[in-house]
């Protein structure tokens, strides 16, 4: 978690064995920890976002980078896109 | 006081493309220090280009406005596009005008050349940079 520090607490609860057991199987198939499928689960359910907001930024990069589409392709649609939207917007008042 | 950092689409689609300095920029502007603002035009552009080039990234572009509550400043009324129609070319005067109407103190792109940049040190006090210059004065 980097420099950022996390506090934990120690709780006995019961839960779910269903739910228990799925919990567990999405550990093991994402390889991670029972601790993190319940926390991410938790913070998705009350809305805590714990997403860096770099990832976002890092996974369209991995996208991008998956499409094999070119930075001039990428920058010279947008070039397109905004004149047409300037023709659009301005070019009849 | 929050800078408003105007962020242009060229800008935008190079932190997309790979780990560079416009993702640093993005990055840094995410500190309280700042708020990045961008237009109606800019937004459009980017999602339009998105949808046609890589789709399946829309939703996390517009998680990250959400989560970063990146400002969307209104296009201009197209009277304004004559009154300051030398500070740029024709496609680019909207967004450039968004910029100095919002007060935005800076405004990031890739493309300084398009700009009128003496005319625009007349008329505002916005300072056009390129990622690479705002990320050395800051």
């Amino acid at each position: 978690m980097g420099d950022m520090q996390v506090q934990t607490v120690k709780t006995t609860i019961e839960i779910d064995s269903h739910l228990f057991y799925l919990a567990k199987m999405k550990a093991l198939q994402d390889k991670t920890s029972l601790k993190e499928v319940i926390n991410f689960s938790l913070a998705k359910n009350l809305g805590v976002d714990k997403q860096k907001t770099v990832d976002l930024i890092s996974k369209i990069q991995e996208i991008v980078a998956d499409s094999k589409i070119s930075k001039n392709e990428l920058q010279k649609s947008g070039i397109d896109f905004r004149k047409q939207l300037v023709k659009k917007y301005y070019s009849k008042k | 006081m929050k800078a408003l950092v105007f962020i242009d689409s060229n800008v935008w689609f190079s932190a997309f493309y790979k780990e560079g300095v416009c993702s640093k920029l993005l990055k840094i502007v995410e500190s309280p220090k700042y708020q990045a603002n961008i237009s109606e035009l800019v937004l459009e552009e980017i999602i339009r280009n998105i949808q046609l080039k890589i789709p399946v990234t829309l939703s996390y572009f517009l998680d990250y406005l959400k989560k970063h509550k990146i400002v969307v400043l209104k296009n201009p009324h197209f009277k304004l596009l004559e009154k300051y129609k030398k500070l740029a070319h024709f496609e680019d005067l909207p967004i450039i005008i968004s910029a100095t109407e919002s007060n935005c103190n800076y405004f990031i792109t890739g493309n300084v050349k398009d700009f009128n940049l003496s005319l625009i040190k007349k008329v505002s006090k916005v300072k056009i940079l390129t990622p690479s210059d705002f990320l050395s004065q800051i």
